[in-house]
């Protein structure tokens, strides 16, 4: 009897590992359900995508470009290619997700975006490509066609860094100059590789009710920080050249010069320490953008980089500790022999200064690209 | 019977204490995504831990249908209450929210998948609850995770405790198919 009366324990007891286990297969048997609104079906782990690149768009409401640029995302085959290869994400203004992109953005945007779309385009987040690099960075839309077209040059110009091997060295082009030329300071130097140098970002994005601004179709900005002596002499130069590139391009370019902090140019995002700059504006897109600072230092800079050119195989064979080497370790021989064939050498090229300025502002130019190729130009019709 | 009962109590308390897991205040920004005010507001209200930790994930992923399950939104009325594998399924069929539901011992695979793709994961962690699963450390060995009811911090386990916890072979996770937020730049001039 008592075992009957224990029975419907004991039962329980025994077939408690069978609803284990089988509760253990039905959850099993849901593995990996991937669910959609139109779609679920039991999915493999995808693959590691943790190199991908990143395509990032911020828009705003009520904005026809913003519109205009997440259509073309959709349809244009070109960006339609590209949001499959990268990482594509789409961040709308004044959402939490933007706000939590724009604290991260601080460092390379620190005063966010205020004109929208914008575009950014950054390397994969792994190591080997030093690490979510920003490639490439628009503010505005046009097309889908210019875009992807300077997406992807963007994109070569950063691989070719990365690409093992030598590097393609710029083809030798005509003269574009007729010689002797003087050196004049306005050809662009820019700054050297890997130099953190984040292009001015637009004025802060919490700031949303800046007056529009009505400026020509053209504009030429010559931006100053008037509380500079230094840059009062850096003016009248920009000024001269401003005037000068806009006479040789014969456009109806409308030459401005303000000071840092005016409204005109808030929304163009120019810090002060970056003045004294030169911005170029097509309807209201910036085109190019040049730091006059750096235009006065360029007559320097030509004079050293001709005074030390890269050396040739030839050159490393006079080298004062060469030469110091070939005269028996006496040093003061050595330099004194050095400066004298220096010298010598330097009076045997005379048109050494021309053939400088030619290359550079070929090299120049082809390493800025697109972005900066208007400019280049510009700059070439002003040489001639 | 006194004494038993306050042995009893000292030992559970010092039991807690010592087996609560480490607070950490991120330093690495990459755990530092989510940042406290907004994790915060998806603390748990009325037992809807699975709603607060997809919602977790979607925001950090920018999936608004996912970010506003809470609450009222243009995706749908609100979602509370306690979840199960099914309901999720059907909430996220409903909003069009793109994802994986996964259950079984294939958990772990998942998991650490999405940790190295820059993915956050809502999981079952301790006892009928979910969380989220933040970050993994390079080398596996430790899980950090934002509980719902603690959403202003987030806490570090072992991988055994991690496991214990998220009761493999028997634990459920859910990951959306998007992805990773952008990270953070560096603006090098390359050319």
């Amino acid at each position: 009897m008592t075992f009957i009366r224990d029975l419907p324990l004991f039962l329980f007891i025994a077939i408690w590992p069978v609803i284990s286990i089988g509760q253990t297969f039905e959850s099993s048997v849901e593995e990996g359900w991937y669910a959609s609104g139109v779609e679920s079906y039991l999915s493999d782990i995808p693959t590691d995508d943790s190199g991908k690149w990143f395509v990032t768009i911020f828009t705003m409401e009520g904005c026809s470009a913003c519109e205009s640029l997440k259509t073309s995302f959709d349809v244009d085959p070109d960006l339609v290619a590209l949001k499959r290869w990268a990482h594509f994400n789409v961040y709308k203004r004044g959402t939490n997700p933007y706000k939590m992109q724009m604290e991260r953005y601080k460092a390379a945007f620190p005063n966010g975006f205020n004109r929208f779309p914008v575009i950014v385009v950054q390397a994969p987040a792994e190591e080997a490509f030093g690490g979510a690099k920003v490639v490439f960075h628009q503010v505005g839309y046009n097309n889908a066609r210019s875009l992807t077209s300077k997406i992807i040059a963007a994109i070569r110009k950063f691989m070719d860094k990365f690409r093992p091997g030598p590097t393609p060295q710029p083809q030798p082009q005509p003269s574009p100059f007729p010689s002797p030329i003087q050196p004049t300071p306005v050809i662009p130097v820019f700054p050297p590789d890997d130099v953190i140098n984040p292009p001015a970002p637009p004025a802060p994005v919490d700031d949303p009710d800046l007056p529009a601004v009505d400026r020509p179709d053209q504009v030429l900005y010559v931006v100053t920080d008037a509380r500079r002596m230094k840059e009062r002499l850096h003016v009248a130069m920009l000024k001269v050249f401003a005037s000068k590139m806009g006479d040789k391009l014969g456009m109806e370019v409308d030459i401005r010069v303000v000071n840092v902090g005016d409204e005109e140019v808030k929304d163009l995002g120019v810090d002060e320490g970056e003045t004294p700059v030169l911005i170029y504006v097509v309807n209201d897109r910036v085109v190019a953008r040049l730091n006059g600072a750096l235009l006065a230092h360029h007559e320097q800079l030509v004079k050293e980089e001709i005074e030390h050119p890269e050396p040739t195989y030839g050159d490393m064979l006079l080298t004062p500790a060469m030469l110091t080497t070939l005269f028996g370790g006496n040093a003061a021989v050595g330099m004194i022999v050095y400066l004298i064939l220096a010298f010598l050498r330097r009076r045997e090229d005379p048109l050494k200064a021309v053939k400088f300025l030619r290359d550079n502002l070929a090299r120049r130019k082809e390493k800025t690209g697109e972005r900066f190729g208007l400019l280049a130009d510009a700059l070439n019709k002003v040489q001639k | 019977m006194i004494p038993r009962l306050v042995f009893a109590f000292v030992l559970f308390v010092g039991t807690s204490l010592f087996a609560a897991p480490p607070t950490i205040h991120p330093t690495d920004p990459e755990l530092a995504y989510l940042p406290q005010q907004y994790r915060v507001q998806f603390r748990n209200p009325d037992g809807s831990c699975v709603q607060c930790s997809i919602g977790m994930i979607g925001l950090y992923h920018n999936v608004p249908a996912a970010e506003k399950l809470l609450w009222d939104s243009p995706y749908g009325p609100k979602v509370r209450g306690g979840s199960w594998p099914g309901r999720v399924r059907n909430y996220m069929a409903d909003r069009n929210i793109q994802g994986w539901n996964i259950t079984g011992q294939d958990t772990v695979k998942w998991i650490e998948w999405a940790m190295k793709t820059g993915r956050h994961v809502a999981l079952t962690f301790k006892s009928s609850h979910f969380c989220t699963l933040m970050a993994m450390s390079p080398d596996g060995q430790y899980f950090y995770v934002c509980d719902n009811n603690t959403p202003y911090k987030v806490d570090k386990y072992t991988r055994s405790q991690f496991m214990r916890l998220h009761h493999y072979p028997n634990g459920w996770c859910v990951i959306l198919d998007s992805p990773p937020p952008t990270p953070t730049p560096l603006y090098v001039r390359y050319w």
